[in-house]
């Protein structure tokens, strides 16, 4: 199996060895690693999942994980923690599950954590070569990536910011859950061109209206559509002559055209173009449609 | 001649085994003081700058006097390369400082155990609780230096004396 991001690291020696040592007659890559207290940990390939033969889990292991992804400074991440997740400094998204702890009203955090789903991304330079000619005929257009999860939408916006970024568009992404640029220490993880600025934490809607008023871009860049500001923030920006590049969960554009968050989104003309990436013998295949 | 040389030669020793004895014992109080010092520059670094704890020990350890400034340098250095959890690291680096008392570690230990790993709140309120241990070991240990200083001034010229007198 093969690791990335140096994964391995947030893990004891002793466990690390086991999961490095799981099925090492295969070269699948490891996209997510789960760990649940009390059992073995689980490995995710794109098609495939692996129980790992070692001890279980034990509850000192995540908090020794926490301790690595936080850099032992967990002061540091409170406001990821809210919302149940940090980031390490390789990219690696860390879904925290435990027993969650409120102050004033709202959660504050997440104590005796008893899960861990570690996702590992992964750079595709190039992935969006074949789709980038159809992307930019006739000028680059409001653009919707669509798939169901777990299909690589992040992967291919990183890439696409990428490449339009390298042809000389201001590309600017609200990059809320920081899972697109891996930001650490002002410097993003994962290359997206000279060109990109990005903005982490804070609402996709109100790093929407920052990124529009101040750093003047062509291109707007969202990973998830998922709130109605989202939509409203949308609609603010191509008002204002600029481009979109979000993705959203769903099987295609049609089936997205029945959920009411998104039908006035597309009724309203906002997004031109829709790439749908499909799954067919283990294979990623990417369509352009017209909207 | 060669007598009264070998006389003042014991009084300056023994003499001299008294000063080192009081200087031993001051030795805790200031390290004390140290430390209640650098864990409130902590304290500040984590509560309102949100500096994480390699920055903030390396921040502590440009303000710290010897041995506290090694110690909280070689800490931010380890813990971005060695693989042992942060309290095993900090528990290990105070351990080897022997001017502390057991109870000096044991309360050090237990913020160790705290720091990185909490809230800035809770930080902050284990910083408190340490930095008060150490604030009042320290009033204590000043008393006892006070006391005992005297005390080992004046057995070593006393002891200086006696032997002086019976050699001579």
């Amino acid at each position: 199996m093969l690791f990335t991001n140096r994964v391995l690291d947030l893990f004891p020696l002793e466990l690390a060895g086991a999961l490095q040592n799981c099925r090492s007659d295969t070269q699948e890559v490891v996209e997510e690693i789960r760990c649940r207290v009390d059992r073995p940990p689980l490995l995710l390939t794109q098609d495939s999942e692996y129980a790992v033969s070692c001890r279980a889990v034990r509850a000192g292991d995540l908090e020794y994980l926490l301790e690595r992804a936080s850099g032992a400074s967990v002061h540091t991440v409170a406001d990821e923690l809210r919302q149940g997740f940090l980031h390490t400094v390789s990219g690696c998204r860390i879904g925290l599950c435990g027993s969650a702890y409120c102050k004033d009203g709202q959660v504050a955090g997440v104590r005796q954590i008893a899960s861990v789903a570690v996702r590992i991304p992964h750079e595709a330079k190039g992935c969006a070569d074949a789709i980038l000619g159809a992307l930019l005929e006739d000028g680059f257009q409001s653009t919707l990536i669509v798939s169901p999860p777990g299909f690589g939408k992040t992967t291919l916006l990183r890439d696409i910011i990428r490449q339009l970024s390298v042809r000389g568009l201001r590309v600017a992404l609200a990059d809320e859950r920081g899972e697109v640029a891996a930001v650490y220490d002002r410097v993003p993880q994962f290359d997206l061109g000279p060109r990109t600025d990005v903005m982490t934490g804070g609402s996709k809607a109100a790093c929407c209206m920052m990124l529009l008023r101040a750093m003047n871009p062509q291109v707007l860049a969202f990973d998830e559509i998922t709130t109605p500001e989202d939509i409203a923030a949308m609609e603010v920006a191509a008002g204002c002559g600029v481009q979109l590049l979000a993705t959203a969960h769903a099987l295609s554009p049609q089936t997205l055209r029945q959920r009411g968050l998104y039908q006035r989104l597309l009724d309203d003309g906002i997004f031109r173009r829709a790439v749908c990436i499909r799954r067919e013998n283990g294979a990623r295949r990417y369509e352009v449609e017209a909207l | 001649m060669v007598r009264w040389l070998g006389i003042v030669l014991i009084l300056i020793s023994s003499g001299y085994w008294g000063i080192r004895k009081t200087a031993e014992l001051r030795r805790r109080p200031r390290l004390l003081k140290a430390a209640a010092d650098s864990l409130k520059l902590i304290r500040s670094d984590i509560a309102f700058r949100l500096l994480p704890l390699p920055d903030t020990l390396r921040h502590a350890a440009q303000a710290a006097p010897a041995p506290l400034r090694h110690v909280y340098a070689a800490l931010s250095e380890q813990m971005c390369t060695e693989t042992q959890p942060f309290s095993e690291q900090w528990r290990a680096a105070f351990d080897a400082l022997p001017d502390f008392s057991p109870e000096d570690q044991a309360a050090l230990c237990t913020l160790g155990e705290q720091l990185g790993k909490y809230d800035a709140d809770a930080q902050v309120d284990a910083i408190d609780y340490c930095v008060a241990y150490l604030q009042s070991a320290e009033t204590q240990a000043r008393e006892d230096t006070a006391r005992r200083g005297k005390l080992y001034a004046g057995l070593g010229l006393t002891f200086g004396l006696i032997v002086a007198v019976t050699l001579y």
